[in-house]
């Protein structure tokens, strides 16, 4: 390994880092503000009691809430916390990064003379998120939640709040939840980015290209890749856009569906919060639905 | 019993260390090599977090010792520290045009590598194409998608020398590397140069060319396209700029 490759995956990693600290942050700030003030009885009267109509709003969301992949996941676990149904804050989580306006707009820009790709982008995101939604909601519920220590509280039995004797104040309280959620989803964080960076540093593009045409391997190629590279949603349009011409329509639109919603970082981040074996299935789930898109669009 | 917190001090001293961190890369302004400079303003948010944060755990680690052992954690943020310190510094170096390709725009793909649309300003007017950093990205895309209008005319460019085996002895690329939102999507942009004299450029190499447009014809495509190409004229040997990237 020669000192050129390091020195890219350095700029690379640290790259990759500093540009999703902020949203991450800004995840974990409000999870923290949503553990404070907002109480499991205000979100339950919230909540639409037709279910449909639920995970309706929720996969629309992100019109409201244009939140990045980053903040999206400690946002969604304490969602679910708070008691808000596993297919609403599923379904929350995979749309919102890609159906907002910030990203169709990136995705419009970078596919000048294809405004389809937006819609299908689009169009493509909303129902995945629905569909995978119920399906996880059918199946899994509270329970697909690591327990862990909120606040820290109980570490003595004794049941005092340690650290808060003195200053009981609400701000003190957010600060304390970011910085151990901050640790805890940081190290994901930071072993997804050193993955990410690995691979772009040392994996030539050119041996995933000649696969480009073949209608079931570009696919495959350009799910795996999105999952490995790790962009922020508003960048990768602009990348997926360069392998117009050499890869299939189908796979381009599977790595635009396929990237927002996981990558290796997020499945990582997913980890500090979720069971195994709720990660395996959600995994499971996009990697199909968005093959299954890529494929019917190359289809036609 | 004693209150320090051994646990509580380490990490402490990452998010310090995290908070200067990124002070320095903001106040040097050499955030810019890892991320667009539009999302610095991001960064100095995440600067004060980490302020506020720091503050907080100053005051934990005076805490009595808990059971909570050594949190392997912490190594992966201090190899963070180690490598944004000692050796990320250099920027990315060309190596990484033979890994993520270089992306020539072409007369057959209209695929636009940024986000803008074209105003009448930053279109290219009058017969002389002199390429700036700012203009950098609407000139490289007028040139390729109307190839033909522009045929004959002077153009001065500058960037670094790419060479790869698939090209001739007198033939090089003229490189910059564009970063949309951080360096981890970054793309690299060349035109083709074709020069008549022996004068060896060695890749890496930051020169201004002077040329006149031509194309040549692309190969390799099915669809018969043309590519730009600089019959180069001359070439001078410049300074790598404080800051390399061109920024959409």
């Amino acid at each position: 390994m020669n000192a050129g490759i390091l020195q890219n995956f350095s700029v690379i990693f640290i790259s990759i880092i500093l540009e999703a600290l902020p949203f991450v942050l800004l995840g974990v700030i409000i999870s923290a503000l949503i553990q404070v003030f907002i109480s499991e009885n205000t979100i339950a009267k919230l909540l639409p009691k037709n279910k449909f109509l639920g995970i309706l709003i929720a996969s629309l969301s992100g019109f409201i809430f244009p939140i990045c992949e980053c903040a999206v996941i400690p946002i969604g676990k304490r969602l679910i916390k708070k008691g808000v149904p596993i297919n609403m804050a599923v379904a929350f989580m995979l749309s919102v990064p890609i159906v907002n306006p910030i990203v169709l707009l990136s995705t419009y820009y970078a596919f000048h003379g294809r405004p389809y790709v937006v819609l299908l982008r689009g169009v493509g995101g909303f129902i995945i998120a629905l569909t995978i939604g119920t399906i996880m909601g059918a199946m899994e519920n509270k329970s697909c939640l690591k327990p862990s220590f909120d606040g820290y509280e109980n570490i003595c039995s004794c049941g005092y709040k340690h650290s808060y004797k003195k200053k009981d104040s609400r701000f003190m309280e957010i600060l304390y939840h970011v910085s151990t959620e901050l640790y805890d989803i940081g190290k994901f964080l930071i072993f997804g980015a050193f993955i990410s960076a690995a691979f772009q540093a040392v994996v030539p593009r050119e041996q995933i290209l000649y696969l480009g045409q073949n209608s079931t391997y570009s696919i495959i190629v350009m799910l795996l890749f999105a999952f490995l590279i790790s962009l922020c949603s508003e960048a990768d349009a602009f990348i997926a856009s360069t392998f117009i011409g050499q890869f299939t329509l189908g796979s381009i639109i599977g790595f635009l569906l396929l990237g927002p919603m996981i990558d290796i970082k997020n499945a990582l981040m997913l980890n500090y919060s979720f069971k195994k074996s709720f990660i395996v299935k959600l995994l499971i789930l996009i990697f199909v639905f968005c093959f299954a898109a890529g494929y019917i669009i190359n289809a036609f | 019993m004693k209150r320090f917190n051994i646990n509580e001090f380490i990490w402490f001293m990452i998010l310090l260390m995290f908070t200067i961190y990124i002070y320095y890369l903001l106040s040097t302004t050499k955030i810019t090599m890892f991320v667009h400079p539009k999302l610095a303003k991001y960064s100095a948010f995440s600067l004060i977090v980490f302020g506020e944060l720091t503050m907080l755990q100053f005051f934990n680690v005076f805490t009595v010792k808990t059971r909570i052992k050594f949190k392997k954690g912490y190594v992966l943020f201090i190899i963070v520290l180690i490598i944004g310190i000692f050796i990320a510094p250099g920027g990315l170096n060309s190596e990484i045009a033979e890994k993520k390709g270089i992306t020539f725009v072409s007369s057959s793909s209209t695929e636009n590598i940024g986000r803008h649309s074209h105003t009448k300003d930053e279109v290219i007017s009058g017969n002389v194409i002199n390429f700036s950093d700012k203009n950098y990205i609407h000139y490289f895309e007028d040139l390729s998608e109307n190839i033909d209008k522009h045929l004959g005319k002077k153009i001065i460019i500058s960037g670094y020398v790419t060479k790869n085996d698939k090209l001739n002895k007198n033939e090089f690329i003229i490189t910059r590397l564009l970063i949309n939102c951080c360096a981890a999507d970054s793309q690299v942009i060349g035109i083709l140069c074709k020069t008549n004299n022996n004068k060896v450029l060695n890749k890496d190499t930051w020169v201004r060319v002077e040329g006149v447009v031509s194309f040549k014809e692309n190969e390799d495509s099915k669809v018969r396209e043309k590519l730009p190409l600089i019959i180069v004229e001359k070439v001078t040997n410049i300074n790598k700029p404080v800051n390399s990237y061109i920024y959409e």
